[in-house]
């Protein structure tokens, strides 16, 4: 039974299918990026242990539609409310068995010898990058850090998450508690051992557009407190354009001592908006707004800059120089940070990203604004290591069958 | 002379290739056309002589580098399209006898910068949408040529109001779910826009728009009868008075223009209402002064205007470069509320008001900088330096120069035409010799076409390598490996010549993958011919090296091919390594696959695949997926390095990301399928062909989704093409299922596949 086990998982054929499945797994999950977004589509299909029939039915349609076939295209909306029916193994469990079966053969069918060792090489290679993607995947934290000339900010704010977030406001430092957006469920009571009340959330939208008057499909919020009575909310399908995020909106009661002290409004687009609650003498301040990273150190846009080519609208670059303080180490510098030159620092690199720089904002009236992209990767190595290996073993494998076929020419 | 026929072909062609090289002198007496064309301009954010202004236009306008002037008419008869009456045709292909005349490129376009009523005249549009020719009730006029028709622009123009409201609909459509009737449509308005902007980048044109129409009334009595003149001004548009007293107004207009105009003068950048507003009341102030005078109807206003404006430009700026000191003066008084010379300050009013409108259209940079050496990136169209004149109060010498140029080609001056020429290019030579330089260098470029020349070389070869097939007899496989080899010299010329004028590594955009995938592939094919000396090398080389570049030729239709790259591409060092390499990759994906269809065709329907034959094909076949596996794995994940990198993300499985990972996963199960003996010589032919699917997929095919990070390299149809090419492979694929005992080698017993038992 074990040996048969060990037989299947160290099998060629094995290896040769997950291949395959990769392949279709690789074209329908490209295909669905049109009518699903690269968001969903990456969900659905790569990071996932199986494809649900929706996600696969809206990519075969796109594909149809490519050959001429045309049937409506499914929405991210659809296929997110849609019945999960597994129909296809997805991204992880293929790279799961894939890796599996390279270990596992690697310890028990290949021996080490010197023919081989660039098939050795580049199976060490690619389990790096495949571990290396698996670590990027599960540890690595994208944010955005959005600045305005000459704003100061020590903080980047996440690009899908979104907090409730408690600050008590201290003479020098404010406290900040955070509570996920996922604890946020309706009639759900929420207390925390650093927070002297509680808070009992009321109504809540997974995505949301919100309007000052009563438009058509806009309801009226029931909250008492602050911006809630003139607010009006509408719940909208989930966004799936690559840039685009959903806003969500939250109604939570205070209580105190069993209390309550009204029913306030939130949402992270209206987020310095946020509303107060006084209790012994403290003052905090609780708002629902994009989660926020914050780091010991801070970060000044000092100049924002959009080149083009002269008589064109092909952008030639977008730079930004901004100044870092730190306290702890002490450091402070300019730099500037550029296409294809990004400044890493403290664990975290800053890409530029978006820009609204020059003329056009200059005639509003307005100040030029730069957002840079903020990773934090711990695993950011193994790619370059694994390409190293790989390539490598590559390389010296060819080499070897190269000699071979000329010394088999020779003698001819 | 049997053996040595092939060395003396391939010198002769090569003779012919190095004859394009040399650079081109115009004859005593003529116009200096060649002088001209060198000229540089700055388009497109990059310095290139005028010729490759007009190609690449020319290109995008009617998909030609020339334009006819002769062809077939009713009844038969050959001449002048003027000269000819109905059903009009460009000359037929089997018309040896007929040599057209052409108008070059160059020619085209400066015919359109100094006679636009001549160029409007040319058969340069070209729309071939039946469903587009039937609406706009064009299938009567305009020349054929097997299927595509040119229209005029005087052809057109009574359409193009229709055209545009329907290209503004379309335009909200996004570009790749338009239907072609519609993609034809959006063509065409782009065209016609291209072609007016261009008609302005010389001399400016007359202005007459809406706002000056306005004011009178569409019947010429009528406006006699409502008494149009001294007295109030009423806008016939919504027939009341705008203004109680002309003469009023006309003092009051005067006085805002010197303002506008005062504030335009102390920085060069406003908003765009300045700009509007200074339109909006130059434009009505010369629409009232005539009326002021008496005139009372638009023709009256438009027959004043042609005699002003359709003159001799260069006396235009002359004028008005002997006006501006005293009408600055009087604008200055103005001002300040002194005595001033309305007369003066009226007509460079007027100037003015033509040269902003020119600014605001005319599309390549012709005139270099004011200062020329200190910011050598500087350069603006005319209409902007006329604007900036007037700041400077006085005209600068390019500006002198391009007008002679442009009134001696419209008085047909060549004298007078050829000595500005000079003059100016003594002028810059003597300031900006590295711009000349630059001219001159893709000058002969475009003289040199060296993609084109070793496109005929590989054609030609390709003939030969099959002659060798069929007779067996070595001088014809030599001829061929040597037009080959001319051809990859060629090639590799252009490549070279390509990078050092562009300033950045090969493959910058589709047009240039697909020059260096050819180039890759061909360069492979000689190595396995040299190697084998089978014939299959140099039959592989020639037609992928061929199809590549016709591909090549295709692409190039869109435009200047050696655009600027945008920020993040904008590194040469990146787009050497993973954009070459993957680019490498690809083309030894297809040489595997274009091996393998040779040996199912051969095996199939002829009896010429032997044993040998069949053995070393495998082996070229696997060897080339080995090679194509290693240039695709390192290709990617440089690719994944450089994302990483700039975005900073190693892998976001953006749609080429994918395109390239479903190549290197192919060629991966080939090469796994292989050693667990899944698949023996057939397979591994019928995987390699597919692979030909994949790569064409992620070449093409994910630029045709048109998301994600990389649709910089968006294209429009061409799908079509993609779906016959993936369908002819697949069919491929089905004959090589065929059953062994059907092959005709396999019959013939000249081939026995392993695992066959007859």
């Amino acid at each position: 039974m074990i040996d048969k086990f060990i037989k299947l998982i160290t099998s060629l054929k094995l290896t040769v299918v997950c291949l395959l499945c990769s392949l279709v797994v690789v074209f329908f999950g490209t295909m669905a990026q049109d009518p699903l977004g690269l968001y969903i589509s990456q969900e659905r299909f790569f990071h996932s242990f199986f494809i649900d029939w929706a996600a696969m039915w809206a990519s075969v349609k796109k594909t149809l539609q490519m050959f001429g076939v045309y049937m409506t295209p499914s929405t991210g909306a659809q296929v997110l409310q849609a019945q999960w029916v597994p129909v296809f193994p997805g991204g992880y469990l293929l790279g799961s068995v894939l890796l599996i079966n390279l270990i596992a053969t690697h310890f028990t069918k290949f021996k080490w010898t010197k023919a081989k060792s660039g098939i050795f090489l580049t199976h060490a290679g690619i389990i790096l990058l495949l571990v290396g993607q698996l670590f990027t995947d599960m540890f690595a934290k994208e944010s955005n850090l959005r600045l305005e000339e000459g704003q100061t900010k020590n903080y980047s704010i996440d690009a899908r998450k979104n907090e409730l977030a408690v600050v008590k406001i201290g003479e020098n430092s404010n406290r900040v508690i955070s509570i996920p957006e996922s604890k946020l469920k309706v009639g759900k009571v929420i207390s925390h051992p650093e927070m002297p009340f509680q808070l009992k959330v009321t109504e809540y939208w997974k995505s949301s557009d919100i309007s000052g008057s009563d438009a058509p499909g806009y309801m009226k919020v029931d909250a008492t407190q602050g911006i809630g009575p003139r607010v009006y909310v509408k719940s909208i399908p989930a966004a799936t354009a690559m840039d685009a995020r959903d806003i969500p909106a939250v109604v939570v009661e205070v209580l105190d001592s069993g209390h309550g002290h009204g029913t306030w409004f939130s949402t992270p687009s209206l987020a310095r908006r946020q509303f107060h609650h006084d209790h012994d003498g403290n003052q905090w301040e609780i708002a629902f707004r994009f989660k926020r990273y914050y780091t010991p150190y801070s970060i000044t846009l000092l100049e924002a800059k959009h080149d083009k080519y002269k008589g064109t609208e092909i952008p030639r670059n977008f730079s930004s120089v901004v100044r870092i303080e730190d306290s702890v180490s002490g450091e402070n510098r300019e730099t500037k940070i550029f296409m294809n030159n990004p400044l890493r620092y403290a664990g975290k690199t800053y890409y530029q990203y978006q820009m609204a720089a020059g003329e056009m904002m200059a005639s509003r009236g307005l100040k030029s604004t730069s957002t840079l992209q903020v990773v934090q990767n711990p695993s950011w190595l193994a790619p370059y290591l694994g390409c190293g290996i790989v390539g490598l073993g590559l390389v010296i494998q060819f080499l070897i069958h190269l000699v071979k076929f000329a010394k088999k020419r020779k003698p001819a | 002379m049997k053996k040595h026929w092939p060395w003396l072909l391939t010198a002769l062609i090569a003779l012919k290739i190095v004859g394009s090289l040399v650079p081109k002198k115009d004859k005593e007496g003529e116009f200096k056309l060649h002088d001209f064309g060198r000229l540089p301009v700055l388009l497109g954010g990059r310095l290139q002589p005028i010729d490759s202004v007009a190609r690449n236009n020319l290109l995008i306008i009617r998909g030609t580098t020339k334009v006819p002037l002769e062809g077939n008419g009713a009844g038969g008869k050959w001449g002048k399209w003027e000269d000819l009456e109905g059903g009009l045709s460009e000359r037929k292909w089997y018309q040896f006898s007929k040599r057209p005349k052409k108008l070059y490129a160059t020619e085209w376009l400066l015919e359109l910068f100094s006679k636009p009523s001549a160029a409007d005249n040319r058969y340069v549009f070209r729309i071939h949408h039946p469903e587009l020719l039937g609406e706009l009730e064009l299938t009567e006029t305009g020349v054929d040529r097997s299927g595509l028709r040119y229209y005029t622009y005087n052809q057109l123009r009574p359409h193009m109001q229709r055209v545009e409201t329907e290209a503004r609909v379309i335009s909200q459509e996004k570009a790749e779910r338009r239907t072609p009737y519609q993609k034809s449509v959006m063509t065409l308005v782009r065209a016609v826009q291209l072609y007016e902007r261009l008609r302005e980048s010389a001399r400016p044109s007359m202005v007459i728009d809406d706002e000056v129409k306005q004011f009178f009334h569409p019947d010429p009595d009528k406006s006699e009868e409502l008494g149009i003149g001294p007295g109030p001004l009423f806008s016939f548009k919504e027939i009341e008075p705008v203004a109680d007293d002309i003469v009023a107004e006309h003092e009051r207009l005067r006085a805002e223009f010197g303002q506008l105009l005062g504030r335009l003068e102390m920085s060069s950048n406003h908003p765009q209402e300045t700009y509007d507003r200074f339109t909006t009341v130059s434009n009505r102030f010369l629409v009232v002064r005539p009326i002021g005078d008496k005139i009372r109807t638009y023709q009256d206003v438009k027959k004043i205007w042609q005699n002003d404006w359709n003159g001799d430009f260069a006396k235009e700026i002359e004028d008005f470069a002997t006006l501006l000191p005293t009408a600055m003066q009087a604008l200055n008084r103005q001002q300040t509320g002194q005595e001033f010379d309305t007369n003066a300050a009226g007509r460079v009013m007027a100037f003015a008001s033509r040269y902003l409108a020119q600014a605001n259209q005319a599309h390549p940079l012709i005139i270099p900088p004011a200062d020329f050496a200190t910011d050598s990136d500087n350069w603006s169209n005319i209409g902007k330096s006329l604007m900036d004149s007037i700041r400077a109060q006085g005209v600068s010498a390019p500006i002198r120069s391009y007008a002679k140029i442009v009134s001696a080609y419209a008085n047909g001056d060549i004298a007078a035409f050829n000595s500005a020429v000079v003059d100016y290019t003594g002028l810059l030579n003597s300031k900006m010799p590295n711009s000349v330089e630059k001219g001159r260098s893709e000058y002969i470029f475009n003289k040199f076409l060296p993609f084109k020349n070793a496109m005929y070389a590989y054609i030609i070869a390709l003939l030969f390598a099959l002659v060798f097939w069929l007779r067996m007899t070595e001088t014809w496989r030599k001829a061929s490996l040597q037009l080959i080899t001319l051809g990859v010299v060629v090639h590799t010329a252009g490549l070279i010549y390509r990078m050092v004028i562009s300033g950045y590594a090969p493959v910058t955009n589709l047009y240039s993958s697909a020059i260096f995938v050819g180039w890759a592939a061909v360069l492979l094919g000689i190595l396995l011919e040299w190697v084998f000396k089978n014939g299959v090398g140099i039959v592989t080389s020639a037609s992928v090296g061929y199809t590549t570049l016709i591909i090549a030729h295709h692409l190039a239709m869109e435009g200047d091919t050696m655009e600027m790259m945008r920020a993040v591409l904008d590194t040469n060092f990146w787009l050497a390594t993973h954009v070459t390499i993957i680019t490498i990759g690809y083309a030894a994906t297809f040489l595997a696959g274009f091996l393998a269809i040779i040996y199912l065709l051969r095996g199939i329907f002829t009896s010429s695949l032997d044993d040998d034959t069949a053995k070393s094909l495998v082996r070229m076949v696997y060897g080339i997926v080995c090679f194509a596996t290693l240039f695709s794995f390192v290709g990617t994940v440089l690719g994944g390095l450089w994302a990483d990198y700039s975005w900073g993300r190693f892998w976001g499985w953006d749609p080429k990301e994918n395109g390239a990972l479903l190549i290197v996963i192919w060629n991966a199960t080939i090469l796994h399928l292989r050693w667990g003996g899944m698949i023996r010589d057939r397979g591994l032919m019928n995987c390699a062909i597919f692979g030909n699917v994949v790569t064409a997929f992620s070449w093409f095919g994910v630029n045709m989704l048109g998301i994600g990070l990389h649709s910089y390299g968006f294209m429009d149809a061409a799908f079509k093409w993609l779906a016959i090419f993936s369908l002819s492979q697949f069919a491929l694929i089905a004959i090589g299922g065929l059953p062994f005992g059907s092959w005709l080698s396999v019959k013939r017993g000249k081939l026995k596949p392993a695992g066959f038992k007859a």
